[in-house]
């Protein structure tokens, strides 16, 4: 049974993981989740210990920068 | 806890995703998480203009939250949508750094936008293709949504 876990942190973005599917189908469901959500700033097949690699995952996944834009725009005006 | 992989276990894959404001109606949705009632949030198809005591530069969104409901002697607040579809938060300067109703509207606050956003999105989506979802939240506002099919 296909299974999707997505931790979504305050600042906007998402960490996903897929379990439970060949490779074709993980790929699949995050290309389905990005089209959801956003866009793909980092992916990766997860090593033999999955603990692991989200941990490590997780310290380098820096802040990305976002579509999301302060600021008034003067171009739109 | 995630236990480790044996090799006859099926592949995973591990992602990062930036959220992008896309859906309108989502986004409505999301603002409202963040506590402006949903009479609060306009809708024009067209672009109209946005106002208020310290702007500087003429600007024009979609969809708009008049300054009374973001703070006292605040600004509009709005979101255009791209040529690439993706909505962009125009706030201005002073209710960045403003407390308001439920600011200051700063990036930080537009990360807790875009976490809602996702949140609700997932859910729907998920929801719709007939998966289980659920939901936690940890206390570093971190949530957690589990989708299984």
């Amino acid at each position: 049974m296909p299974r999707v876990r997505v931790r979504i942190h305050p600042t906007g973005h998402l960490e996903v993981e897929i379990e439970g599917l060949t490779d074709d189908g993980c790929h699949a469901l995050v290309d389905e989740a990005a089209s959801w959500t956003g866009v793909i700033v980092e992916r990766r097949a997860l090593p033999p210990d999955p603990s692991r690699a989200a941990v490590e995952a997780r310290r380098s996944a820096s802040r990305p920068e976002g579509a999301v834009r302060i600021g008034r725009d003067p171009s739109t005006g | 806890m995630v236990r480790p992989r044996r090799r006859e276990d099926p592949l995973s894959e591990y992602a990062v995703i930036q959220t992008q404001f896309r859906d309108a109606t989502v986004l409505a949705g999301a603002l409202t998480d963040l506590g402006f009632p949903a009479r609060a949030i306009e809708w024009h198809e067209e672009p109209v203009v946005l106002r208020g005591p310290t702007t500087e530069v003429a600007a024009y969104a979609q969809l708009v939250i008049r300054g009374r409901h973001v703070g006292p002697g605040a600004n509009d607040l709005g979101f255009i949508r791209g040529r690439d579809g993706v909505f962009h938060a125009l706030v201005g300067t002073m209710d960045q750094r403003t407390r308001g109703w439920h600011g200051p509207y700063d990036q930080t606050w537009l990360g807790r936008l875009a976490a809602a956003y996702a949140v609700r999105q997932l859910a729907v989506q998920y929801q719709a293709k007939g998966w289980r979802v659920t939901i936690t939240r940890d206390k570093a506002g971190v949530v957690e949504l589990v989708a299984e099919g």
